[in-house]
């Protein structure tokens, strides 16, 4: 190969991180581009062990190895770009980003995707009032801000993690007053914000309620390069096919970490790896592919966060656009058989979050209406912007081009 | 409220107090630090309007993406307040749905 490959990695928590490190070899050009302003991704906000940790992070807490894969980023040649978010993947591997420099496109050899996951949530009576908030703003609030979410908390959702949230929001000097397993029968009120929740009956006053419900993949940009998918039980969603290299169905596109199914950090590191020495095509790969195989962990099947049958009439499924559930029922009713007819009958989906909430939502309410099952859903079409973009960026952009 | 010391993290890293002003009150903030933090530690959860129902609004998933964490900062609208660092002297409204965009000013 002449010449040097240029790789953008875009996500910069762990498996983002591995990678570029990875791909930051001699004749390789690598740009590390992310949203937030420091490297590190969710971990960041993380103040338990690493659970499962790639050995080089054995011991550390999660806000910790995010400091530690910066030292170790300073100390490389890699061009880190924070604050700058990837709002499209187009043709022939072209980026489209917005950060401090204004908008400007890339266009590589390869294309590392390490785009993370997002929050599962899940409507219930009240779930719009300011003082409801997920557990990840939960913990960007106590733990990037010494802030804490309110005084008395509920606390929504089963498993470890909704466990370790109501371990952090205690250690923080909260009082975590309710906890729910699931948000099925909830009901929060209050005045201008959430004052109490119930279920069934006695109201328990709070000024906080975390929904610590699961994470969902997240390859949208995977999407809008139109790789294929398939569904996976495991993360009860569709996740981009990947060969052993971490490559997609696009040629140079590759995915890795969460993005590609939630996996444990040892395992997104190991993906991490690989597509670093994939992209290069370095002779370590086999050996990058042999440690992945040792870290791969089965996993469970998805068990769904709710009842989609139990959604009040009422209540919002989409809080951006606000559509209620009644509305889309009556769209699935009237014939709606896949998320993207339910967003073109009702809006639901249309918001800048682009659907990633409710897409999770609304295949659940297709299945209990139609019978039709999660893997047989059509997956919602991808379209960019990923992010928010105001117009004026966007013409910034295009005069560049011209 | 403020996290005073957190049994893992210690206390918060030295900042400067400012002064910012919340639809006309003054608040203190720490320079740096997301509007939006500055404006729960005060106890403000609601930080905009829907522009039909009018409903209040707070930050629900903070990681800067969704239209519900926007607000009016210095007279602009539609400013993502977990993104935006507070300033000293800085003026933050409630956004009134869509906001005020100045058209006829």
């Amino acid at each position: 190969m002449s010449g040097t490959t240029q790789i953008v990695v875009v996500g910069g928590g762990l498996s983002g991180i591995m990678a570029a490190i990875t791909a930051s070899r001699p004749g390789a050009e690598v740009i590390l581009i992310d949203e937030q302003e420091q490297m590190g991704g969710w971990q960041r906000t993380s103040i338990q062990k690493i659970d499962n940790p790639p050995d080089v992070l054995e011991g550390y807490r999660g806000y910790d190895s995010t400091s530690y894969g910066r030292r170790v980023l300073e100390q490389s040649s890699i061009d880190c770009r924070n604050r700058s978010v990837v709002w499209g993947l187009f043709e022939d591997r072209t980026i489209a980003v917005h950060g401090p420099e204004g908008a400007y496109q890339l266009r590589p050899d390869k294309i590392i995707l390490a785009t993370g996951s997002t929050e599962i949530v899940w409507p219930f009576a009240g779930w719009t009032l300011p003082g409801v908030m997920t557990a990840r703003a939960a913990r960007a609030f106590m733990h990037l801000h010494y802030v804490l979410p309110g005084r008395r908390v509920a606390v929504i959702g089963r498993g470890a993690d909704a466990d370790q949230l109501q371990a952090d929001l205690e250690a923080a000097g909260a009082s975590v007053v309710s906890r729910f397993q699931t948000p099925d029968g909830v009901e929060a009120g209050g005045d201008g914000a959430v004052e109490w929740i119930s279920v069934e009956g006695e109201r328990e006053a709070v000024d906080a309620v975390v929904l610590a419900l699961g994470s969902l993949p997240d390859p949208e940009l995977a999407r809008h390069a139109m790789a294929d998918l398939e569904y996976s039980a495991a993360n009860g969603c569709h996740v981009p096919i990947r060969n052993a290299h971490m490559q997609t169905s696009v040629e140079g596109v590759y995915v890795v970490g969460d993005a590609g199914g939630c996996v444990t950090a040892a395992e997104a590191a190991a993906q991490g790896y690989v597509a670093g020495f994939a992209a290069t095509d370095s002779d370590e790969l086999a050996t990058a592919m042999s440690a992945l195989a040792d870290a791969v962990q089965a996993r469970g099947p998805h068990i769904d966060v709710g009842d989609a049958a139990r959604i009040p009439d009422e209540v919002q499924v989409d809080r951006e656009e606000q559509v209620i559930a009644a509305c889309i029922r009556d769209a699935i009713q009237s014939g709606a058989v896949s998320v993207n007819d339910v967003k073109r009958k009702t809006r639901a989906g249309m918001g800048a979050s682009q659907g990633r909430d409710t897409e999770y939502v609304i295949a659940r309410m297709i299945r209990v209406q139609t019978g039709i099952t999660l893997d047989q859903l059509v997956p919602m079409t991808a379209r960019p912007p990923a992010r928010l973009v105001a117009l004026a960026d966007l013409a910034q952009m295009a005069a560049a081009v011209d | 409220m403020r996290i005073s010391k957190h049994p893992i993290l210690g206390v918060r890293p030295a900042g400067s107090a400012v002064s910012i002003t919340v639809d006309g009150e003054p608040i203190t903030a720490f320079e740096g630090e997301p509007v939006a933090a500055a404006l729960l530690a005060a106890g403000l959860r609601a930080v905009r309007t829907m522009p039909e129902t009018g409903e209040p609004r707070g930050v629900f998933t903070g990681v800067g993406r969704s239209t519900e964490e926007l607000g009016t900062v210095d007279g602009e609208a539609n400013v993502q307040l977990m993104r935006t660092p507070v300033r000293d002297g800085m003026v933050v409204d409630t956004q009134q749905g869509l906001g005020d965009w100045g058209e006829s000013s």
